[in-house]
């Protein structure tokens, strides 16, 4: 019965963001879908040639599409680094969000090779033939995972009858299909955490970007720590301890501190982990990284006017080289 | 006048051999194609080079427009007066000169009606100065000098 209540905040912590992962999973795919007659909400068109936003079409040639799915993506790290800082990693990231799917649900669920995240297991049962079926699922998945991110660049009918012809007639994007498929499957089994802390885009941003009013998972009272070593336990990156202070390497998934919680909720109410920053304001808005609002709102407002301003310069017709018969009704 | 002629005969059917026959007529050093639509920006940009091309080396280059025909459903239309001759022609007919998914699709050829330069987007005013010049001076189209003329160093060394 103890047992029973000590899980919950952690499992309440692992459904919420269970919910937070389909939702984000189905709004990516469903993003470039959505179209109103030729015109879609968000498609960077390199099979057509245009850039297409929010039911507005603009016939680009391929540079400046390319610099502008660019200025896009930057500025959406930006934006997202501005305001929810390294919480999106543990949150709203596809690569985290495959990766959970990956040992909770293959692993953890399907195949109970793992209990999930370990928790009061650390003697691992070998089990090689549910481990080569896990890992042929994870095959299967990794190659279906590529698609929605195709989906972003060519419309999604043209390219799955490109896939079906079996690239035909573009093999150098059925190498890169197969390339991206073959480097999810290598990353989620032998990489692991190595890629969000030392090659992501997201990650250097946030790094460069480091703000001693930024939010983080800091622990805070060592008096009251009981020693149970859940926390490190429980973390997705191999050797981090979150004890010894601040590291970039975290990305905020908040499982210490629901494992935590759950821990130390015979002693105290609140647990020793929070979202916080260095000056020490505790249980913060996830939505502010910086903890002076007015300050988040200044740099959104400054970077999406710069991005927009960016964009439509691109987009402009005069950097035109040559259009495309099929882009005639947008002039 | 023939010329006149010969382009109005050409105004309603233009065969696979007519665009050869107009070029043929009164060969200049370079002719220049250029197949547009009356909807794209970027042809527009590429009239404007041609006609100052035109006007420049009038007697050095010419130019002919041949101007792909469209149901037009676009509100962008080219205001720019042409100040060479345009032909009209269907997308159909089009595809024999191997126009394909765009234009502007630019043909450039020398004296011999040989192929120079093929390219599918707005033409440089400054390739056109540079190509007039090397062929003045009696260069290739490419900037090197003519077979018969090139002076093999190393057969000479040989000897």
């Amino acid at each position: 019965m103890e047992k029973r209540e000590k899980m919950s905040r952690f499992e309440t912590h692992a459904r919420y963001k269970n919910k937070l992962a389909i939702l984000v999973t189905l709004l990516a795919i469903a993003l470039p879908m959505i179209h109103a007659g030729e015109r879609h909400l968000l498609l960077f068109n390199f099979y057509q040639n245009r850039f297409e936003i929010l039911f507005f079409a603009f016939e680009v040639n391929t540079p400046f599409l390319a610099a502008i799915f660019i200025v896009f993506a930057f500025s959406i790290i930006l934006l997202f680094n501005v305001t929810y800082a390294r919480y999106f990693c543990g949150h709203f990231c596809p690569k985290t969000i495959l990766k959970n799917l990956f040992r909770e649900v293959i692993e953890g669920k399907i195949f109970k090779i793992i209990k999930q995240k370990n928790i009061q297991n650390e003697n691992i049962d070998k089990k090689p033939l549910q481990t080569f079926l896990a890992y042929a699922t994870l095959g299967v998945v990794t190659l279906i995972a590529p698609l929605p991110f195709f989906f972003y660049f060519i419309p999604c009918e043209i390219f799955i009858r490109m896939l079906l012809e079996g690239f035909a007639n573009a093999p150098s994007l059925g190498m890169l299909y197969g390339a991206i498929s073959l480097y999810l499957f290598a990353e989620i089994l032998f990489f692991k955490e190595f890629f969000c802390s030392y090659v992501c885009p997201y990650q250097l941003v946030h790094a460069i970007t480091y703000n001693e009013q930024k939010s983080y998972y800091a622990f805070y009272d060592k008096e009251a720590c009981i020693e149970c070593d859940m926390c490190v336990k429980v973390c997705p990156i191999p050797d981090l301890d979150i004890k010894k202070g601040y590291d970039a390497r975290c990305i905020a998934c908040g499982d210490c501190s629901a494992v935590c919680a759950d821990m130390v909720e015979a002693k105290r109410a609140t647990p020793l982990l929070l979202y916080t920053d260095a000056k020490g304001v505790k249980n913060r808005s996830r939505f502010f990284s910086f903890s002076d609002k007015k300050r988040v709102l200044l740099l959104v407002a400054a970077i999406l006017l710069a991005s927009i301003a960016a964009i439509t310069t691109l987009a402009s017709s005069k950097n035109l080289t040559s259009c495309n018969f099929a882009n005639e009704s947008l002039h | 006048m023939k010329q006149l002629l010969l382009l109005f005969s050409l105004m309603f059917s233009l065969g696979a051999n007519d665009l050869y026959e107009i070029l043929n007529h009164d060969k200049k050093e370079l002719s220049i194609v250029l197949f547009y639509t009356k909807w794209c920006p970027a042809c527009q940009e590429s009239i404007a080079i041609l006609n100052e091309i035109h006007e420049k080396f009038q007697d050095k280059i010419k130019v002919i427009a041949i101007e792909i025909q469209s149901k037009s459903t676009s509100n962008y239309l080219i205001n720019t007066p042409l100040l060479f001759p345009s032909i009209p022609l269907s997308r159909e007919e089009a595809t024999r000169y191997s126009l394909q998914e765009s234009v502007p699709l630019i043909y450039i050829f020398d004296k011999e009606l040989k192929l120079i330069k093929k390219q599918n987007e707005t033409p440089k005013k400054e390739y056109f100065i540079k190509l007039v010049t090397r062929l003045k001076e009696g260069f290739l189209a490419n900037g090197t000098l003519p077979i018969e003329q090139r002076i093999d160093l190393w057969k000479k060394e040989r000897k």
